[in-house]
C-alpha cells in the first residue's frame, strides 16, 4: 500500500488540524517520534482492481448516508420520529472510508456519527441475505422506532446493532465499545480467523476510563483498530478543553501502539490508511487512528450549535466537505477553490443531485421511508418481552403482577 | 458422590464447562499464574495448565474485564470473568448495568457472560474488601443474580450460569471458600454427584421445614439463620428456612407458599437492610399477601453504615443468628397484638369447618362458627344481661352543635390532623357530666358479696366500633369497644384524636388487648346507621351506658337526638338517671366549648 513518500519532518509545535494535514498525515512511530508524512498518489487506488470497486462503494455510501440523514431530519421536523436524531454531517469520509477498507467479517463497533458504516456494509449484507430488507429500510424503521425495526421500539435512532452483519450496538456512555472490540479481537485471534475488530470513539472518549482498554489490546497484541472521530467537539466542549495532547494520535505512544492522524474528510486517505492499519493490527500491533473532521451540526438535532461553534470554523471546514472532495477528485466538481460559498454549494448540490439520480439513491430512500411508514408501531403488550434471553428469568418477569398485563 | 470445599466446587464447575464449550474464556486479574498463585482466592487453580490460551490475565480495569467478556460473547463465544473482590466491580458497573444487562431487551442479543465476584465480609478486611454487591445490580432488568451458599449449589448454579444466554452476576462468599465440608451443618452438607448436574435459575430450596415462621436467607447469612432456627426451636417456635440461592429472579412461588403456611416472615441477609433483596421481598409479601400475615414482614440486615474495620465494630455491624432470634421475638412473637390473638384462631377455625364432602350433602346449610370476638362478646353479653338494668330516653336539641360541627370540621382537621365527628361532641359532654360530683355512681362499678360501690374518680370512656369484615365469604360486622384511658384529663382535640386513633387501630388489626380493658362508661353512636334510638347492654364492670340516636334535622331548624341511657338499677335509681340525662342535655344544648383552644 503506497500512502507515504519518504519525505518526513519531525513533529512541530502549534499543530493546526486544518492546515497541517493537507496532503499529509501524522505517523506516531515511537517516543517523541511523531512525523508529518506526505501522502502520495492516492489516485492509484482508483485504478487498482479492488480499489475501483471500493471507490465506487465509497461514493455511493457517502451520498446515500448524507441524503438519508437529510431525509431523517425532515421526518423529525415533521414529527414522524420520536426523540432526537444525530447527524454525521462531515463525517461520511471517515465512516465510509474505514468500513470500505475493512472486511465484511471484521467486527465493527461504530458510533452515532458513523451511519456511513451501516450503509457501506449494508450493501453486502443485503446481497448475502444477512438483513431482511435494504439497509435504508431498516434505518428509517429504526428511527421511527417501529415494531419491525432492529430494536422493536425498545430503543431508537442510533442505538441499533445488526450482529449478522458483524455490526454491534453502541450505548450512550461513550468509550465503552473499546473493551468490547478488544474482546472481539481476542476471540478472533484465538480462532485465527484473520479478522480485525474495530471501533470508533469521539475525541471526548479519549478522556474516559475505557480508553485504557488499549493497554489490554497492546499487551496481548490484539488485532484491533480504534478510530477517533475527532470532530473537535464533545457536545459543547471544545477539544482544547478536553486534552492538551494534540494531535490525539500521540496518545498511542502511551499504550505502545501505532498512532496516525489523518484528514478524515478525505475518503481515499481514510481508506488507504485503514487498509495499512489493518495489516499492522493483524501483525500484532493495535492501531489508533485519529480521523480529523469537523462536526458540521449540533450534538443532536436539539443542539443550537450555531450559538457556540465559531462561524469561521464552520465555513473553513465547509470547504473540506467529504463529498465535495471525492466528487472533485472523480468528476472535477465542485471547484474546491471557489471563493463564493453560494457558488460552491450550488456546484456541490448539482453534482449530488445528478449522482443521487444516476445511482438510484433518491428512489431507494423514498421507498425505504414508505416501507418504514407502513410498518406497525410496537404494541404495549410487548413492553415486558425480551428482558432476558434466559427463559426462566423471562418467565419470572412475566409472572410479576404488574408486568403480567404488559406482556403477551 | 464426594464432598468438596466451596472453592473446589466452583473450580470443578469451571473445568467441566471449559471442556464442554471450546470457546469459553476465563478472564480476570491474575487468573493465570503459576500453580499455587492463580487468582486472589485460587479459584481458577490448575485451569491454566489445561486450557492455557483461554485463561486470560487482564489489565487492572474491571470495565475492560467485563467488556472483554462481552466482546467475546458478541462474537459467539462465552466468558466467565472474575472480579478480584466484589468491591471493585463498581468500575465495571457501567459496562454491566448499562450495556450488558439491557442488550437483549434493546437488541435481542444473547450475552452468555458470568461475572464472578468474591463477596461478603471475611474478618477485618475493611470497607473495600468486604461488600455485598447485590444492591448495585438488583434493580437492573436483564441481569440474573445468583448467590449459592453450598458447594453443591455453587457448582450446579455456576454451570447453569455459564449455559444461560443472559449475563449473570455470580456472588461467591469468601468466608466459605475454604470451609471444610465436614464443618457444614447437617442440612447444608450436600454431597456432589460424579455426573453432570445443573440447578435451575430462580428456584429456592427449603433447608428446614417449619410451621410458625418463614426465614428466607442466602449466602453467609444462611448459616446464621440456621442457628437462629435452632434457637427458636428451643423457644417452641418451629421456623421454616429457605435458601434463596437465586436473588434475581427469585422464587416467588416457594416464598408465597411458605408464608401462606406460616403467616410470618423474616428475610435475613448480610447486605444492608436498606435497599436489599429483603426489602424487595418484604414489599411484595406486604402487597400481595397482606391478608395472610399475622405480623409485619421483617428484614434482618446490616446497618446503614460502611463496613467498619476493627473486629469489634465489624462484629457489631454483621447481622447474626441473635439478630434473627431477636427480630422474631420482639417484632413477631412477643409483643403479640390483640389482632394476632384474634385473627389466627379465626383463620384456624375457618379452615377447620367441615366442607360438603359429597353431592348428597345439603349445600343449603353451612356451618359457620362465631368469630372469637363474637364469642367473647356473646358470653359477656349473656352474663351482663342477668344484671337488673333498664333503659330510659331523653330528647335533646343539638342544633348548636350541629351547626358548629358543620362550620368547623374542615378547620379542625387542618389544625389537628384528625377528623372531627359528632361523636366527639357527645363523648366530651358525657365525660364532663360524668365527672360532676353528684354523678359518681355512673362512673362506678358494683362488687357483689357484699354489695359495694367501687367508686372511680376518673373516666375511662369506652365506645363501640363497627368493623365490617367477612367470615367464610359471608359479610359480618365485628364489634369492639376500645377504651380512652383517663378521658377526663383530655382536652377536646386530645379526646377526638384518641377516639379516632383507637377506631383506626381496631379496623386495622393493631389494637392491643389492654386497649380493650378497664372502661367504666360506654357510648354507642347508633345514629350513624340512622337508628332512632339504641338499647345498649351494660359492659363488664360498668354501671351505665349511653346510646346516641340519629340526629333529626329538618327545615324547621331543629336538630333533635334521642339519648338512651342503660343503667344498673341496683346502684342507680330512676331519679338519678333522670338528673344525669338532664345535665347531659343541658351541656349539649348550651355547648360553649371552644374546640380549638380548649
Amino acid at each position: 500500500m503506497v500512502v507515504a513518500s519518504g519525505k518526513t519532518r519531525p513533529f512541530f509545535k502549534d499543530f493546526d488540524y486544518f492546515c497541517d494535514l493537507e496532503n499529509h498525515f501524522i505517523d506516531v512511530v515511537g517516543p517523541n517520534q511523531i512525523y508529518q508524512r506526505e501522502l502520495t498518489d492516492l489516485s492509484k487506488l482508483f485504478w487498482s482492481e479492488g480499489g475501483r470497486r471500493d471507490v465506487n462503494l465509497l461514493l455511493r455510501s457517502m451520498l446515500i448516508t448524507r441524503r438519508a440523514e437529510e431525509k431523517v431530519f425532515l421526518l423529525w421536523k415533521a414529527g414522524e420520529i420520536p426523540g432526537s436524531i444525530f447527524s454525521g454531517l462531515g463525517n461520511e469520509a471517515t465512516s465510509c472510508g474505514v468500513m470500505a477498507a475493512m472486511k465484511y467479517g471484521d467486527p465493527a463497533f461504530p458510533l452515532h456519527r458513523d451511519l456511513g458504516c451501516d450503509f457501506t456494509r449494508g450493501v453486502e449484507a443485503f446481497e448475502r441475505g444477512d438483513i431482511p430488507a435494504p439497509l435504508a429500510n431498516l434505518y428509517f424503521a429504526q428511527h421511527m422506532s417501529k415494531a419491525s425495526s432492529q430494536c422493536k421500539g425498545k430503543d431508537g435512532n442510533i442505538h441499533w446493532g445488526i450482529p449478522k452483519m458483524n455490526r454491534y450496538p453502541m450505548i450512550s456512555h461513550l468509550g465503552t465499545n473499546i473493551p468490547n472490540a478488544c474482546g472481539a479481537a481476542l476471540i478472533e485471534k484465538f480462532r485465527n480467523s484473520g479478522l480485525v475488530a474495530f471501533t470508533f470513539i469521539g475525541d471526548g472518549a479519549t478522556s474516559t476510563p475505557d480508553f485504557q482498554a488499549l493497554n489490554q489490546a497492546a499487551s496481548r497484541k490484539l488485532p484491533v483498530i480504534v478510530i477517533i472521530d475527532n470532530n473537535q467537539w464533545a457536545y459543547r466542549t471544545k477539544l482544547d478543553e478536553q486534552t492538551a495532547a494534540i494531535p490525539l494520535s500521540r496518545k498511542a505512544e502511551a499504550f505502545g501502539i501505532r498512532g496516525f492522524t489523518i484528514d478524515g474528510t478525505d475518503a481515499l486517505c481514510v481508506y488507504a490508511l485503514t487498509k495499512m492499519a489493518r495489516e499492522i493490527a493483524l501483525s500484532g500491533t493495535p492501531v489508533l487512528i485519529e480521523s480529523v473532521t469537523f462536526r458540521m451540526a449540533g450534538h443532536s438535532a436539539y443542539d443550537p450549535y450555531e450559538k457556540y461553534v465559531p462561524k469561521e470554523d464552520l465555513e473553513r471546514w465547509h470547504r473540506r466537505d467529504p463529498i465535495a472532495r471525492l466528487t472533485n477528485f472523480l468528476y472535477g466538481k465542485p471547484n474546491l477553490a471557489e471563493e463564493k460559498t453560494e457558488k460552491f454549494d450550488q456546484e456541490l448540490n448539482e453534482i449530488r443531485r445528478q449522482l443521487e439520480k444516476e445511482l438510484g439513491i433518491e428512489k431507494e430512500l423514498d421507498e425505504a421511508i414508505e416501507w418504514a411508514r407502513n410498518a406497525p408501531d410496537p404494541q404495549t403488550n410487548t413492553l415486558c418481552d425480551d428482558v432476558y434471553a434466559d427463559e426462566a428469568a423471562q418467565k419470572f418477569v412475566a409472572s410479576l403482577p404488574d408486568e403480567r398485563r404488559r406482556t403477551k | 458422590m464426594k464432598k468438596l470445599k466451596y472453592a473446589e466446587a466452583i473450580n470443578e464447575a469451571l473445568r467441566e464447562e471449559m471442556g464442554r464449550f471450546p470457546e469459553l474464556f476465563i478472564l480476570g486479574q491474575d487468573v493465570r499464574r503459576p500453580a499455587g498463585a492463580d487468582g486472589a482466592f485460587k479459584v481458577t487453580a490448575g485451569l491454566p495448565q489445561i486450557f492455557s490460551e483461554r485463561i486470560v490475565n487482564t489489565i487492572l480495569h474491571e470495565s475492560t474485564i467485563a467488556g472483554l467478556g462481552m466482546g467475546i460473547a458478541l462474537r459467539g463465544g462465552r466468558a466467565v470473568v472474575e472480579i478480584q473482590f466484589a468491591d471493585f466491580v463498581t468500575d465495571a458497573v457501567k459496562m454491566i448495568r448499562d450495556y450488558m444487562a439491557g442488550l437483549h431487551y434493546r437488541n435481542r442479543i444473547s450475552l452468555p457472560v458470568v461475572v464472578r465476584m468474591p463477596s461478603g465480609a471475611i474478618g477485618s478486611a475493611g470497607p473495600f474488601h468486604s461488600i455485598c454487591p447485590e444492591s448495585l445490580f438488583l434493580d437492573t432488568p436483564g441481569l440474573i443474580i445468583l448467590a449459592p451458599a453450598t458447594p453443591y449449589d455453587a457448582k450446579g448454579l455456576l454451570k447453569t450460569a455459564v449455559r444461560s444466554g443472559s449475563p449473570v452476576i455470580f456472588l461467591e462468599w469468601k468466608r466459605l471458600y475454604r470451609l471444610n465440608p465436614e464443618d457444614y451443618p447437617k442440612e447444608l452438607g450436600f454431597e456432589i454427584p460424579e455426573e453432570d448436574y445443573v440447578i435451575p435459575i430462580g428456584k429456592a430450596r427449603i433447608v428446614r421445614a417449619g410451621s410458625d415462621l418463614t426465614i428466607i436467607s442466602y449466602g453467609n447469612m444462611l448459616f446464621e439463620s440456621l442457628k437462629a432456627c435452632d434457637a427458636l426451636k428451643e423457644k417452641g417456635i418451629d421456623a421454616e428456612l429457605i435458601d434463596l440461592r437465586s436473588l434475581m429472579p427469585f422464587d416467588r412461588e416457594m416464598i408465597f407458599e411458605s408464608v401462606k403456611k406460616t403467616h410470618r416472615v423474616i428475610i435475613a441477609h448480610e447486605a444492608k437492610k436498606i435497599g436489599g433483596i429483603g426489602a424487595v421481598i418484604a414489599q411484595m409479601i406486604s402487597e400481595e399477601l397482606f391478608d395472610e400475615l399475622d405480623a409485619p414482614p421483617v428484614v434482618v440486615g446490616a446497618p446503614f453504615t460502611p463496613i467498619p474495620h476493627h473486629p469489634n465494630l465489624e462484629k457489631a455491624y454483621l447481622p447474626n443468628a441473635d439478630d434473627v432470634v431477636r427480630a422474631a421475638m420482639t417484632k413477631i412473637f412477643c409483643e403479640k397484638t390483640a389482632a394476632q390473638h384474634i385473627v389466627s384462631p379465626l383463620r384456624e377455625t375457618a379452615a377447620a369447618i367441615p366442607r360438603a364432602e359429597s353431592a348428597d350433602a345439603d349445600v343449603r346449610v353451612k356451618m359457620v362458627p362465631f368469630t372469637p370476638v363474637q364469642k367473647i362478646v356473646a358470653q359477656k353479653m349473656a352474663e351482663n344481661w342477668k344484671r337488673p338494668h333498664i333503659h330510659d330516653d331523653i330528647d335533646a336539641d343539638v342544633l348548636k352543635i350541629w351547626d358548629e360541627y358543620r362550620e368547623k370540621k374542615e378547620g379542625f382537621e387542618r389544625a389537628f390532623g384528625t377528623k372531627l365527628t359528632l361523636t366527639h361532641y357527645f363523648a366530651y359532654a358525657v365525660v364532663k357530666v360524668l365527672m360532676q360530683n353528684e354523678f359518681w355512681k355512673f362512673r362506678s362499678s358494683v362488687e357483689e358479696n357484699p354489695l359495694t360501690h367501687v367508686v372511680k374518680d376518673f373516666v375511662n370512656l369506652s365506645f363501640a366500633v363497627d368493623i365490617p369484615t367477612t367470615v367464610e365469604g359471608l359479610s359480618h360486622h365485628e364489634l369492639m369497644a376500645p377504651v380512652v384511658k383517663d378521658a377526663h384529663k383530655m382536652k377536646f382535640a386530645e379526646l377526638a384524636f384518641a377516639i379516632n386513633n383507637l377506631a383506626w387501630k381496631c379496623r386495622n388489626k393493631k389494637i392491643l388487648p389492654e386497649e380493650l380493658r378497664d372502661g367504666n362508661f360506654t357510648i354507642t353512636n347508633v345514629g350513624i346507621f340512622e337508628t332512632l334510638r339504641g338499647n345498649p347492654i351494660l359492659l363488664d364492670g360498668q354501671s351505665a351506658s349511653l346510646a346516641i340516636g340519629r340526629i333529626r334535622s329538618g327545615e324547621d331548624f331543629v336538630a333533635n337526638v334521642i339519648l338512651t341511657l342503660a343503667f344498673d338499677h341496683r346502684p342507680i335509681n330512676g331519679a338519678e338517671s333522670g338528673l344525669f340525662k338532664q345535665a347531659l342535655k343541658e351541656y349539649l344544648e348550651n355547648w360553649n366549648v371552644d374546640i380549638f383552644r380548649d
